[in-house]
C-alpha cells in the first residue's frame, strides 16, 4: 500500500483532468445532445433525418475508433488542434447522441393528450411544447441523464489509448515505475468508483427534489 | 497527386488484415456475450435473493463493475493479476472484463424486467395450481424477456463497441490491426473509415436480428 500512498498525488493531478475533461464534454454534448433531441421531436422529416443519421454512425462505431479518426484525420486537413479540445469535442458528439436518445424518449414519455389538451385550450404549438411538455419530460430526463453522465466519466478513460494525459494514462505511467500494477490500478478504480458514485447520488437527491416539486 | 483521396485499390489489397482482425473480434464478442448474459443471470438471483450472503456481495459486485471503467478493468485482469502469480493471455483477461462488466449491467436488466413482471402474475399462476419455479419459468420469465428483449440488444452492442479496447492489452482485432497497418502506410484515414463501416456493419446487424426477434416474440404473448 505504501507504493500507492506516495504515488496519490500523482493520480490525484490525473483525477482532476478526468473530471475537467468530463465537465467540459458534458456541458458540450449537453448541448448538442438536447438540441439533437428536440430536433427529433420536429414535424419536418429533414431535421428528424440528420439526428437519425447521427445517432446511428455515432452509436454504431466504438469511442476508440472515433478518437482515432479525428486523431488521424486532423493532420490531413492541416488543422492543429490542441488534443484536449481535440478529445473533448469528439467525447461531447459521442455522449451527445446518447443524451438525444434521453431527451427523446422523455418528450415521448409525456402522453400525447397534455399536447392535444394544452393546444384545445388555444395555446400554440411552441407555447403548448415548452409550458407544458418538456416541463414535465425534464421529470423523465433526469434519470436516464444522470446515467448516461456516468458512462461519460468512465469513456473519458479510452482517451488514454491516444496519449491523452488523464487517470488512466497517469495510472499506467505509475505502473511504469513501480511495476505494482494490482495495488495501482485498485487504486485508479477506486478514484473513479468514487467519481461516478458521488455522481450517482448527487443525482439521486436531485431526482428527489424535483419529484417534491410537483 | 498532392491531393488526398480514398485510396480503394489500398483497403482492397489489405482486406485480409481486415478480415483477420474480424474475426478475432467477432470471437471476443460470442464469449463476452455469452458470459455476459449467463453471468448476469446468476447475479440477477443474487440480487433479488432475501439472504443477506447473497443479496450482499451481487450489489457490492454490480455496483463497483458498473462505476469504473472497462479499461481499468481489463489492466487490472492483465497486468494486475500477472504479479499475483495468475498470468491470463490477453483474450482471456479482454474476455473476463468485458464478459464482467456487462454481466453486472445485464443483471440489473434482468432484474428490472422480472420485477416488472410483478407479485400478481406471479401470484395468479400460482392460485391456478403452480408450483413457484414452475410458475416463474412458464409466465414471469417469458413475459419478462419480450420486454428485455431491447435493452438486452442495446448491452450486446455496447459489448461489440467495447470489444475495441482490448487491442490496448495486445489482442489483435480489428482496431489493433487496423492501427498497426495505419502506421506502416500512409492511408490512415481510409484505414479507420474502413474499420468504422466493419463495426457499423456488425452493430446493426445485431440491432436488427433483435428488432425481427423482439417483433417475433411480441406476436406470441
Amino acid at each position: 500500500m505504501e507504493t500507492l500512498g506516495t504515488n496519490l498525488p500523482y493520480l490525484l493531478r490525473g483525477a482532476k483532468v478526468t473530471v475537467l475533461l468530463f465537465a467540459a464534454s458534458l456541458a458540450l454534448g449537453t448541448v448538442v445532445g438536447v438540441g439533437a433531441g428536440l430536433l427529433s421531436a420536429a414535424r419536418h422529416p429533414v431535421p428528424r433525418g440528420i439526428v437519425t443519421v447521427y445517432v446511428f454512425l455515432t452509436r454504431g462505431i466504438p469511442l476508440l475508433v472515433h478518437l482515432f479518426l479525428v486523431y488521424y484525420l486532423l493532420p490531413v486537413i492541416g488543422l492543429d488542434l490542441d488534443p484536449y479540445v481535440g478529445a473533448t469535442i469528439v467525447l461531447a458528439l459521442y455522449i451527445g447522441a446518447f443524451i438525444s436518445e434521453v431527451t427523446r424518449g422523455a418528450i415521448g414519455s409525456v402522453s400525447r393528450g397534455q399536447l392535444d389538451a394544452a393546444l384545445s385550450l388555444g395555446m400554440t404549438r411552441g407555447r403548448a411544447m415548452r409550458k407544458i411538455v418538456l416541463r414535465q419530460a425534464v421529470r423523465y430526463f433526469l434519470p436516464p441523464y444522470i446515467g448516461t453522465a456516468v458512462m461519460l466519466v468512465k469513456l473519458t478513460s479510452v482517451v488514454s489509448v491516444i496519449n491523452i494525459w488523464e487517470l488512466t494514462l497517469a495510472g499506467r505511467e505509475v505502473v511504469e515505475r513501480t511495476l505494482a500494477p494490482f495495488q495501482i490500478f485498485a487504486g485508479v478504480a477506486l478514484i473513479y468508483f468514487a467519481i461516478c458514485y458521488g455522481l450517482s447520488l448527487l443525482g439521486r437527491a436531485m431526482e428527489r427534489r424535483i419529484e417534491f416539486g410537483h | 497527386m498532392g491531393g488526398y483521396f480514398f485510396d480503394f485499390g489500398f483497403i482492397y489489397r489489405n482486406l485480409p488484415i481486415f478480415w483477420s482482425g474480424l474475426g478475432v473480434t467477432l470471437e471476443v464478442s460470442v464469449l463476452a456475450m455469452a458470459g455476459a448474459v449467463v453471468g448476469g443471470l446468476v447475479i440477477a438471483f443474487g440480487r433479488m435473493s432475501r439472504r443477506v450472503w447473497l443479496f450482499a456481495p451481487a450489489t457490492a459486485y454490480v455496483e463497483f463493475l458498473r462505476n469504473t471503467p472497462v479499461l481499468i478493468q481489463m489492466f487490472g485482469l492483465y497486468f494486475g493479476l500477472a504479479v499475483l502469480g495468475f498470468r491470463l493471455s490477453p483474450i482471456t483477461a479482454g474476455v473476463l472484463a468485458l464478459a464482467g462488466q456487462n454481466a453486472a449491467y445485464l443483471a440489473e436488466i434482468y432484474r428490472a424486467g422480472i420485477e416488472s413482471v410483478g407479485r400478481r402474475q406471479l401470484e395468479a399462476a400460482l392460485a391456478l395450481g403452480m408450483r413457484r419455479w414452475r410458475a416463474m419459468r412458464l409466465v414471469v420469465v417469458p413475459i419478462a424477456v419480450t420486454r428485455l428483449v431491447a435493452p438486452i440488444g442495446n448491452q450486446l452492442v455496447v459489448i461489440i463497441k467495447d470489444t475495441s479496447l482490448v487491442s490496448s492489452i495486445s489482442v489483435y482485432e480489428l482496431t489493433m490491426e487496423g492501427k498497426r497497418l495505419a502506421e506502416r502506410s500512409a492511408a490512415t484515414y481510409e484505414v479507420f473509415a474502413t474499420i468504422a463501416v466493419f463495426y457499423l456493419v456488425l452493430t446493426s446487424a445485431v440491432s436488427l436480428a433483435l428488432r425481427f426477434y423482439e417483433r417475433r416474440v411480441q406476436l406470441i404473448f
